[in-house]
């Protein structure tokens, strides 16, 4: 494998009006090997179509984190989940989406909407095959991705959204096309993209959905790298060897945490560093500015208010929609695939003082303990002392 | 005339109470207010010192709001 994609996977779901729960559901799996994305929609709606997607997509994660290939994961689905007796229809859709890190796809789809595949904003073709699978028809197809293309797997509400009002159709492809394009210029994560787009779905019903409606935005993107600059080094001769290790890194998001390592970054770059006006959070001390430089924080205070905030972060991985430095850093430590910390030791004996009366964490050990927090959450830290 | 006012807002002077220094400033009386600008700075490397403010081009080591608002005066009057 050469290319090292990374997927990004937003998901959102609607309701149909007046149902507490909804038949949709999507299982995300994640290995090293791959990404694969479970989505089912339940027969009918309300709690029995939920329960059988639910149903349907547990079955398929659990045998996929057993690195069961996806044939038999379909195969197992198809033979034990039930058929209604009167329509001869099976309870719930499949579909099976794996994405390897090298751009390869693979998908199984039964009875869902197909998946739509866009790149430069305009839509591909994907050439599937007919395949039996345990008695059942699915279409399977194998393809490859590039960085910057866009995945949407869409339940049937999304494609029939305002049919026989807004529309005499319904939404359709290529209204559902056109939404995701409008939303995907404007944000570069998939989770708002595919919010905007039940958004888009819940109007088209006049925020009466005739249909459960889920939207799958899947983007597939280099990886991300940030480096973070905290301290300045133990020896002062080591300054510019250190800031020159810090801007040697091309294509990463630059952040340094600390007012000195400001200044000094600012010296060595010959640069000036505006300390912003604003003091958006009381406990947090205001951001500066560095022109070649993403973000600019203050460093003890910043650094433990930030570990703190994403020891917190909630299970959507959002942070509260504030500015202040310590969210700042969260957010860009999120959005980080590669986190390269670069920690001068040197010591500010006038902060030694602070640190045991407010029971704050040294510049090291809040490093450390991002670190453990960071590879937690699949992202690979390295830590370089000075 | 106007005459600025650069709070630091490193760690060791946010702790030290820099803030109540800031509320004072942007609380002052009005005849005050339109001549004075206030805004933050990085470390000054007084860590032990501060609070620090640099009120033109005066540095005040363990700044309080009555020694800032004397500078500013001071300032003021040397000015005019």
């Amino acid at each position: 494998m050469v290319m090292t994609l990374k997927i990004d996977v937003g998901v959102a779901s609607l309701s149909k009006y007046k149902e507490e729960v909804c038949g949709d559901t999507v299982e995300i799996v994640k290995t090293e090997q791959s990404t694969t994305i479970v989505f089912s929609d339940g027969l009918g709606s309300g709690i029995k179509a939920s329960i059988l997607s639910i149903l349907t997509t547990k079955i398929a994660s659990g045998l996929l984190k057993r690195n069961v290939s996806l044939e038999q994961v379909f195969e197992t689905i198809a033979d034990t989940l039930p058929t209604c007796k009167v329509r001869n229809l099976a309870y719930s859709t499949l579909s099976i989406l794996r994405l390897y890190p090298d751009g390869r796809c693979h998908l199984i789809e039964y009875d869902n909407p197909s998946l739509l595949w866009i790149r430069k904003k305009k839509p591909l073709s994907i050439k599937r095959k007919k395949r039996q699978i345990a008695g059942k028809e699915t279409m399977e197809a194998q393809f490859f991705i590039e960085p910057g293309d866009l995945l949407v797997m869409i339940s049937d509400g999304v494609i029939n959204a305002g049919v026989g009002g807004l529309f005499r159709l319904g939404l359709g492809y290529e209204g559902v096309i056109n939404s995701v394009l409008d939303w995907a210029i404007e944000y570069d994560d998939s989770q708002p993209v595919a919010e905007r787009v039940t958004d888009v779905v819940d109007a088209c019903y006049l925020g009466r959905p005739g249909d459960d409606s889920t939207s799958i935005i899947i983007t597939a993107r280099n990886p991300r790298t940030a480096i973070l600059l905290t301290g300045p080094p133990a020896n002062p001769k080591h300054d510019q060897d250190l800031v020159s290790k810090f801007l040697e890194y091309k294509n990463v998001r630059r952040i340094i945490c600390g007012g000195a390592t400001g200044n000094l970054v600012a010296r060595e770059m010959g640069r000036e560093i505006k300390t912003n006006l604003k003091y958006e959070d009381p406990s947090v001390p205001p951001t500066a500015t560095i022109k070649g430089i993403d973000l600019v924080t203050e460093g003890i205070l910043t650094l433990n208010k930030c570990l703190t905030k994403l020891k917190n972060i909630d299970q959507d991985k959002k942070t509260e929609p504030l500015f202040d430095g310590a969210t700042l850093l969260c957010q860009s430590l999120m959005k980080a695939d590669r986190i390269i910390f670069l920690v001068g030791t040197a010591v500010n004996p006038a902060h030694e003082e602070f640190m045991n009366s407010l029971q704050l964490l040294t510049r090291m050990e809040v490093i450390k303990r991002l670190q453990t927090l960071l590879t937690e959450m699949d992202k690979e830290v390295v830590i370089e002392k000075y | 005339m106007i005459v600025p006012v650069k709070v630091c807002a490193g760690t060791s002077c946010h702790l030290l109470g820099n803030q109540e220094i800031i509320d004072v400033l942007e609380n002052m009386p009005a005849q005050y207010q339109n001549c004075i600008m206030v805004g933050f700075t990085s470390c000054f490397g007084a860590c032990e010192q501060g609070p620090c403010v640099l009120v033109s081009d005066k540095l005040i080591y363990q700044a309080t709001p009555e020694k800032v608002i004397q500078a500013i005066k001071e300032e003021l009057r040397s000015k005019k």
